[in-house]
């Protein structure tokens, strides 16, 4: 691991090694055994997150008399709730129906995989190649039908 | 019922059972307003902001589905208000009041820790509203870079790009301080 990394991890994900997951933290802790400038990084990154944290904590301004105003407005007469039109059973509502990304990449591969094999996939529909009607012989009453189309001889 | 987890005031809340929403209601209201203050900069919009949020929480409980904690989908309510609202008059917030004045407090102490606190608030409001919120959540509401992700909604990398940037910007106005928190009569 090297120093700019350790730097922007630590700014990511804080300055609390314990917090940090095994393939991060082992890599990061050797570092600091060996580079002065990555412990002072770290005692920097300490330091400014306690900045933040107390300067955050003491400009907070009370809000007890904000809350109280807000739940006495909502004290009031509550609209109406929105229910589905049909009661769907408990399972059903549980099923998280939000697009989720495996679910889509899954989709997207059985869509590309399902045009792959329209377009090149095996002609599974006939074993004899293209149906050919043979032309009636000419004694036959259907001879107009099925004889070759006069001007282009292409056959039926 | 003060006992109840917030699931199961939300279960209640989706038959209607109106004293569990004030109940649950009043577990947020004081986090929501200053997660919305901080944010839109404003305090009337922040209570605006916060009454929107709980009275979707009533409306929408009966379609609620526990796919994530409630205090996630909540505090998300209140952050797309705060966004999709922006900022109104930039404002500079003043340092709480604080404990009753101790007599014996070190006047020059307690000076310095409200221009730090000024400072702070200050350096924090000027950030971009996504990255604000980002650090807003992390260092006052203690949330996971996870948790703040799905508040968001977005992806954990996306929270770990706005806190660098966010820090590199705090470091920069707020550096000086990391060497003058310490308090005149402390040692090392």
């Amino acid at each position: 691991m090297k120093l700019a990394e350790f730097r922007d991890i630590v700014d990511a994900r804080g300055a609390d090694l314990s917090t940090w997951p095994d393939h991060l933290r082992v890599p990061a802790e050797s570092l600091l055994a060996a580079e002065p400038a990555a412990r002072a990084c770290l005692d920097e990154a300490r330091r400014i997150d306690d900045v933040i944290a107390r300067g955050l904590q003491a400009s907070a301004v009370p809000v007890d008399l904000a809350a109280a105003r807000v739940l006495a407005r909502i004290a009031r007469e509550l609209p109406r709730q929105r229910r589905f039109a049909v009661p769907w059973p408990a399972a059903l509502l549980d099923v998280d129906l939000a697009p989720s990304r495996w679910r889509l990449a899954g989709l997207a591969a059985v869509a590309a995989l399902g045009i792959v094999l329209g377009l090149f996939g095996p002609d599974i529909g006939s074993r004899d190649g293209p149906m050919v009607i043979a032309s009636a012989s000419a004694e036959s009453g259907l001879a107009a039908v099925f004889e070759p189309e006069p001007l282009t001889g292409v056959r039926p | 019922m003060d006992e109840a987890s917030d699931e199961d005031l939300v279960r209640r809340v989706a038959q209607g059972d109106e004293p569990a929403f004030r109940l649950l209601a009043r577990r947020y209201a004081r986090r929501a307003i200053s997660l919305a203050r901080r944010i839109t900069g404003n305090d009337a919009d922040a209570e605006e902001i916060v009454q929107e949020a709980l009275l979707r929480v009533w409306v929408n409980a009966p379609r609620w589905r526990p796919v994530a904690a409630f205090r996630t989908w909540f505090y998300r309510v209140v952050l797309n208000l705060c966004l999709s609202r922006g900022r109104r008059a930039p404002f500079l917030p003043l340092p709480a009041a604080g404990d009753p004045i101790d007599a014996a407090a070190d006047l020059e102490n307690r000076l310095h820790d409200e221009e730090v606190a000024r400072l702070v608030a200050a350096a924090v409001a000027a950030l971009p509203d996504r990255q604000r919120a980002a650090i807003v959540l992390t260092y006052e509401e203690g949330l996971s870079n996870a948790e703040t992700a799905q508040i968001l909604d977005t992806s954990i990398s996306s929270v770990e790009a706005l806190l660098v940037r966010a820090k590199r910007t705090l470091r920069d106005k707020l550096g000086s301080l990391a060497g003058l928190t310490e308090k005149p009569d402390e040692t090392r």
